[in-house]
């Protein structure tokens, strides 16, 4: 046996623990995506429990704003009801748009506008649709890379095996493009 | 029957190539660990394995090189070189790592700890030779050595012509590096922590203005005048701006003072590592991972046949 033949055959050794190598990136990449999502519903379901102390507070000064607490209430029942990743994002974007249109309320109830719990939560729901913000660039980033991975050689060979396919962005909806900013109404 | 040098090459020759092997595929699958990772911002990073690019900051105390140099992490070591004929080498005599402290990571949004004596930490290496060194910084490092080591600090003049020599190496990140941070990120329970610090709100709205306009950088970073910003220029002016803000008043109240939002550390499943510069240079070192993987397919492939040989 030659020294050039044994060579080979270490390289292609090599080269199978390589393609492991990238097997193990893609479960790694999908994984990374999962969390990432599951991070993003942590704040949402944060957000999620600020809304009932919402409500209460705008039902005692502001209660025949009926239509806009309705809509806030749909919302969050959208919420629970969502079974996939798709349906929590449309989620989502419904329930920002809400609960914008409840901080615009303020505006108009001087008495609301000044109470303390309510500026606590409105700063509190502010902070938490900053950190959502973060967290979907975050998210679609993670899914950006596992779709490029997916895309490539040799991965793409993994990717039918594993059953993987591409990933949706974590997109902005279209009632969320025409929401006012929450600073805006804040007077920021 | 072998002799004792066969027995040898068949003991050691798999083990280097073992080495090789293992070493390369470490690299690689550090590299594309820190790859895969995105880039959180530190305000709303999630516990677990994380990615920062940020700055470094001082946590408590600024710690000062004898030059005065401020840094957030600084250690040193005495070498004295060894005349051996042909095993001359210098040889660490004496060092310094108890100023391994935790600093701080911060970006545009908040800030971190950093757990240096459980990371990784990569930092600027500076060799000078004893006779490099200014007079404040020879009595810096004689007071520190004191007599614990005899022959140093070695004689100057015509004496000192006869005596051994010595250099030191220091390792340090100055403050307002830009630093890269890879590991596990958590909030214990009493966080975050808020911060009064002017002169860090100071260095964060300097970042702010150099990472705006191009105008704005070549006025204020362009020192040789070629229409361009290198990376040293750059480094340079994050450096600057860091040690402009340092001298602010602390007795100021601030409206929006900054959040350390929790710690960077290690576990046993995430291994810290922190860079200076970005994720580019970070990685860079792993670049040699296919070397090692190519040296020790060479190893393996030239055991294997020197085996067969002997065996036959």
């Amino acid at each position: 046996m030659s020294l050039a033949l044994i060579f080979l055959i270490v390289v292609l050794i090599i080269i199978g623990f390589v393609l492991v190598g990238a097997y193990n990136s893609l479960v790694g990449l999908k994984n990374q995506m999962d969390r990432a999502w599951a991070n993003i519903d942590v704040v949402l379901k944060q957000r999620f429990d600020e809304i009932p102390s919402l409500i209460e507070i705008i039902e005692q000064f502001a209660k025949y704003e009926k239509d806009i607490l309705n809509k806030l209430i749909l919302a969050r029942q959208n919420y629970v009801g969502a079974k996939s990743n798709g349906e929590k994002m449309q989620a989502s974007g419904e329930m920002s748009r809400a609960l914008s249109q409840v901080v615009a309320v303020g505006e108009n109830y001087p008495e609301l506008k000044s109470n303390n719990n309510f500026v606590q939560l409105q700063n509190r729901i502010s902070a938490l649709e900053e950190t959502l913000a973060d967290r979907r660039e975050l998210f679609n980033e993670t899914v950006t890379n596992f779709n490029t991975r997916l895309a490539q050689i040799p991965y793409t060979f993994f990717a039918g095996a594993l059953g993987y396919q591409s990933a949706p962005l974590f997109t902005v909806t279209e009632t969320e493009k025409t929401k006012p900013s929450l600073k805006m109404n804040l007077g920021i | 029957m072998l002799s004792a040098e066969e027995i040898k090459a068949i003991l050691i020759i798999p083990a280097l190539a073992g080495g090789s092997i293992f070493a390369g595929f470490r690299m690689l699958s550090s590299a594309r660990r820190i790859r895969d990772t995105p880039t959180s911002r530190i305000q709303s990073a999630a516990q677990g394995q994380i990615e920062f690019q940020g700055y470094a900051w001082p946590a408590d105390a600024v710690i000062k090189r004898p030059n005065g140099q401020p840094c957030v992490h600084y250690w040193w070591s005495v070498e004295r070189y060894e005349k051996r004929g042909k095993n001359s080498r210098w040889v660490s005599i004496f060092s310094e790592t108890s100023q391994a402290l935790p600093f701080l990571i911060v970006d545009e949004t908040a800030a971190a700890f950093v757990e240096s004596q459980k990371c990784d930490v990569k930092t600027i290496c500076e060799i000078r030779k004893w006779n490099q060194l200014n007079d404040s910084e020879k009595k810096f490092f004689s007071d520190f050595v004191g007599s614990k080591i005899n022959g140093f600090p070695p004689l100057t003049g015509l004496f000192g012509l006869f005596m051994q020599t010595y250099r030191i190496c220091e390792n340090h990140i100055p403050i307002g590096s830009p630093l890269f941070a890879f590991g596990h990120f958590e909030t214990p329970a009493d966080y975050p922590l808020e911060v009064e610090s002017p002169g860090l709100n100071h260095f964060i709205s300097r970042i702010l203005r150099l990472k705006g306009s191009h105008a704005t950088r070549l006025s204020l970073l362009d020192s040789d005048r070629d229409g361009k910003i290198s990376h040293s220029e750059m480094t340079r002016g994050y450096h600057l701006a860091a040690l402009s803000s340092l001298s602010k008043s602390e007795n100021v109240q601030l409206k929006n003072p900054f959040r350390i939002q929790g710690k960077l550390t290690s576990t046993p499943d995430v291994s810290a590592k922190i860079h200076i510069g970005d994720q580019d240079q970070a990685l860079r070192s792993l670049r040699l991972a296919w070397l090692w993987l190519a040296i020790g397919a060479a190893v393996a492939s030239f055991y294997v046949y020197y085996l067969i040989r002997l065996l036959r």
